[in-house]
């Protein structure tokens, strides 16, 4: 009886509630995405952080700077080292649970172009190449032009740097820019005019003009031959010196994409007044020195280790928090002179990571067992800083989904009162034929109920469709994540909790003026239709 | 007027019927103007904090010709510094004798340097100086949670670090430390300082871990800044003054003193773009846009309903000679004041609740949240174009709302007027 008055009722006022059935689609549709989006987010963050960062479990020296709070910890030079070896790597290596385990040595660099210039404050982590890919299966070597592998027979160490960020990029690198001029109004024409003269340019008025005559010089074969003669020109002692240096790095070279650049710089060198500094993009064969600090410090200026280097691979990074370059862990043993068992850290990943606690109690055990001076950390503990990042996203999105259900609450509310004004000379009817308030009640809910779950549907398959895009192109824009773009997880879970949800929010939202309707007595409702 | 008057008479006596409108509109009014300010404090958090102690903000920026450019163009450090402002406490001083000019102040330079302490040496600090009585703006950023404030007039350099230095450095107060490293100018340098005791900032960051504060005569020698030498001066403006103005006029100025300085505005100066904040503040106004998108079908079947009841309503204009496109803008007008009005109300209950959660100073340790907030303090934000954008909503709410309701709810015969009143 029920189901066919709901039914019957549904169907007669379905104009009515054609509104509020896309409304209920489109928040079931909503509630799926947001659903999936935290867990999404949650999940390949902590993957990420895994794959690139953490591993599953760390082994470090207790003096550790991993250890200790505060986000710059591990700026200290000093390397506090574990010795890998004996009852520890016995046990590691016979453990079926352990799928990989690397020895890492962590330690800060500084990298020095050529000609000097300083580039950014580096991490850097010494690990055998063949395990690099095992232990962070997430460094992805997006370019590279040889192995990380190091050959004591060739002079320069191969690193693999962070991919190169949009702030190292370089517009027209090939090419002066007018942002690349210094100088303004006549003081800039007479500049065009003097250029024009010695460098035999045949320019266009302007500073177009010019420009494009100087790029044209920049592109021509026998620059060199032509910018000699200039060189005797008299600059400020300081300048002839950058001078100098410019011809003899461009006359030396043997990278021939960095060509353009050298040209820039020797021109920049002959106009130091009228022209800016010249930026380079990192590319892949770049020759660099690296400075590493001592393994111990000794003294107020002790003298760092200094490595001629080759960018040999660009690497995916952690994006926003970590920025690390990879290095042949033979090379930095051998120029700190430590043994094969000694690192910093020692990481493990397992092959199931349900199988993580047992495996950092087993180690825990061991270490405390041998009286060993190590700790043993896991991914939670050392992704704590960043995995605060997904725990806001997820406060967002349940803030997002308490806003979608207020919705639904509100206007189910304003919907049941609409109806129970609209529909009170039917309600009346079928009290008079015998049906009790309470009956009346269960007929409505049921009404809200079936409303509910068939938009549900609707909404599931919207939302479905939703979820299946992001996970098949990925959700842009996504700065936490390689590539800015976040793939989505299927999630079951999200489609019942968001029916769930809504259902239960439907249902009191219903329930709060129908309850009105049971203190009415069967006369006043006949009488108000009169 | 006559429009406006039915309109208003209209709202008044169906003041019960647009309660749930108002109800609706209103309560996510209030809830989006929330979620935005969470995304105004987070910026508000970053640039007053973090940003204020690198960078501290001012409305101009003074620099001598050339110097900011040659910055900006990325010179060498030796040619960029050599442009500093010479004998800038005399220049403050007249600086701040000039109309508009409400205060004068140097910003500061910070200078990168390693400490040394019991043969560890830890790397990258970035030290910025500071007289706690010449610079209560700077001083007022932070609280010394051990040891003693810094005193310029101590025999040797003082520094205060941040409390999280304390868990790797492990100096006591009062212990001694080296600080090594180069000048401004590619310098080699190396002095004794002694350690006055750990700071938090009022408004904490993890990126704050490593700036450290110096007592001026030790900021000199690690800078290699000779006394009364300084990059930039800041300038901060009488409240009224327009600051485009205010620049045209000191450069003027400065021209017929034969000053050779430049003057900017602070705010359009290159400088780091939060990526971080920019993208979370771009997913709310995406989030925004899908619940008003939401919102929008549910007030359409309100405002739908209502038109449905005022059938008799809407016969009775027709029978006065009223036309479509006159009920379509009394209904449109209607609908639009019930939503602004709501929209108003909401962001005001939504200030309320701003104050309300801002003074409970909800406060976090763990780093993590403190980069999503921005600071250490959760701090709800203002800003005008939040309120925009929820009155912009509501705009376009209103305009989709008339579009979609109003066509049908006005086909209502002028008979309908006197046909219901018989039945």
């Amino acid at each position: 009886m029920y189901a066919k008055l709901i039914l019957r009722g549904l169907s007669r006022h379905r104009k009515k509630g054609k509104r509020l059935f896309i409304l209920l689609a489109l928040c079931s549709a909503a509630m799926i995405f947001t659903l999936t989006f935290q867990t999404s987010f949650t999940s390949r963050y902590e993957a990420m952080g895994i794959d690139l960062y953490t591993a599953h479990l760390a082994v470090l020296p207790t003096e550790s700077p991993k250890l200790k709070e505060g986000f710059f910890a591990t700026n200290k030079e000093k390397l506090e080292l574990m010795d890998y070896s004996g009852a520890l790597k016995d046990r590691i290596t016979s453990d079926p649970r352990v799928e990989t385990a690397a020895l890492l040595l962590e330690t800060t660099g500084m990298l020095q172009t050529l000609e000097n210039e300083n580039q950014p404050f580096y991490s850097l982590i010494g690990v055998e190449p063949d395990l690099l890919g095992r232990i962070f299966p997430g460094v992805q070597v997006l370019s590279s032009s040889g192995p990380l592998t190091w050959n004591p027979a060739e002079k320069e160490i191969p690193l693999y740097r962070p991919l190169v960020e949009f702030w190292e990029r370089v517009k027209n690198p090939e090419e002066f820019i007018p942002g690349n001029l210094k100088l303004k109004g006549t003081r800039a024409e007479e500049f065009f005019r003097q250029a024009s003269q010695e460098l035999g340019l045949n320019p266009l008025s302007g500073e177009s003009g010019f420009l494009e005559a100087l790029n044209r010089f920049l592109k021509e074969g026998d620059f060199l031959a032509k910018i000699k003669p200039l060189v005797d020109r008299r600059l400020a002692e300081r300048y002839q010196e950058t001078l100098d240096n410019a011809l003899a790095d461009l006359e030396n070279n043997r990278e021939p994409q960095r060509w353009p650049a050298l040209k820039k710089r020797v021109l920049r060198a002959l106009y130091p007044q009228a022209l800016s500094p010249v930026q380079e993009e990192p590319t892949l064969n770049r020759s660099l020195t690296l400075t590493v600090p001592p393994a111990a410090q000794e003294g107020v200026m002790t003298s760092p280790l200094v490595l001629p280097v080759v960018y040999k691979g660009f690497v995916q990074r952690f994006p926003l928090y970590f920025w690390n370059s990879y290095m042949d862990i033979r090379v930095l043993r051998e120029e700190l002179g430590l043994k094969e068992s000694q690192g910093t850290s020692l990481y493990l990943r397992a092959k199931n990571l349900a199988e993580v606690p047992g495996l950092k109690r087993d180690l825990e055990s061991l270490i405390k067992e041998h009286n060993l001076d190590l700790k043993v950390a896991d991914y939670q503990y050392l992704g704590r800083m960043h995995m605060s990042t997904a725990q806001a996203f997820s406060v967002i999105g349940g803030i997002l989904i308490g806003l979608f259900l207020l919705t639904v609450g509100i206007f189910i509310i304003n919907s049941i009162l609409l109806a129970l004004i609209q529909r009170r000379r039917e309600i009346g009817t079928a009290v008079a034929l015998g049906l009790s308030p309470v009956q009346n009640l269960l007929v409505f809910l049921g009404e809200t109920g079936v409303l509910v779950t068939v938009s549900w549907i609707i909404g599931a398959v919207l939302g479905g469709l939703m979820v299946w895009a992001f996970t098949v192109w990925g959700l842009p824009g996504m700065i936490f994540f390689p590539g800015d773009t976040l793939y989505f997880l299927w999630n079951p879970g999200a489609f019942g909790t968001s029916y769930l949800m809504i259902l239960l929010t439907a249902g009191f939202s219903a329930l709060l003026p129908l309850l009105g309707l049971l203190k009415k007595k069967p006369v006043d409702l006949l009488k108000e239709g009169q | 007027m006559l429009t406006l008057k039915l309109v208003l008479r209209s709202l008044v006596s169906h003041a019960q019927r647009s309660f749930i409108l108002l109800a609706v509109v209103g309560t996510v009014s209030m809830l989006l103007f929330l979620f935005l300010s969470f995304s105004d404090g987070e910026i508000e958090n970053f640039k007053e904090g973090v940003m204020g102690i690198y960078d501290p903000p001012s409305d101009i920026r003074v620099y001598s010709a050339g110097a900011r450019e040659a910055m900006d163009q990325g010179e060498e450090a030796l040619t960029v510094y050599a442009l500093a402002l010479k004998d800038s406490p005399q220049l403050m001083e007249i600086l701040a004798k000039r109309p508009g000019v409400r205060q004068v102040f140097s910003p500061g330079q910070m200078v990168r340097q390693d400490i040394l302490y019991q043969g560890e040496k830890i790397r990258n600090f970035m030290w910025r100086a500071l007289d706690p009585a010449a610079d209560p703006w700077m001083r007022n950023k932070l609280r010394v949670v051990e040891g003693r404030d810094l005193d310029p007039a101590a025999p040797q350099p003082q520094v205060l670090l941040h409390k999280s230095s304390k868990s790797f450095i492990k100096a006591p107060v009062g212990a001694q430390l080296t600080l090594i490293g180069q000048t401004l100018f590619g310098q080699a340098v190396s002095q004794e300082v002694q350690l006055a005791g750990y700071y938090a900032p009022e408004q904490d960051n993890p990126n704050l871990g490593t700036i450290g504060f110096i007592t001026p005569g030790g900021y000199l020698m690690a800078s290699g800044w000779n006394p009364g030498e300084t990059f930039a001066l800041g300038v901060n403006l009488e409240k009224g003054v327009d600051k485009a103005a205010a620049i045209k006029d000191l450069s003027a100025w400065s021209q017929e003193q034969g000053l050779g300085l430049s003057f900017w505005d602070f705010e359009k100066l290159p400088g780091d773009v939060f990526n971080v904040y920019s993208m979370i503040r771009v997913i709310i106004l995406f989030m925004t846009v899908i619940i008003l998108f939401i919102i929008t079908v549910g007030v359409m079947n309100i405002v739908a309903v209502n038109l449905q009841d005022r059938r008799r309503e809407i016969g009775t204009y027709y029978c006065l000679g009223a036309e479509r496109p006159f009920l379509i803008r009394i209904y449109t007008l209607e609908i639009l004041l019930t939503n602004l009005l709501a929209a108003g109300a909401g962001v005001l209950l939504g200030l309320g609740i701003r104050a309300w959660i801002n003074a409970l100073k909800i406060t976090t340790e763990e780093s993590g949240l403190q980069l999503v907030f921005g600071g250490s303090v959760f701090h709800l934000g203002f800003s005008g174009e939040s309120v925009g954008w929820i009155i912009g909503g509501t705009g376009i709410l209103t305009v989709v709302t008339a579009l979609f309701t109003l066509g049908k709810a006005l086909k209502v015969s002028p008979v309908s007027a006197i046909k219901e009143e018989e039945a």
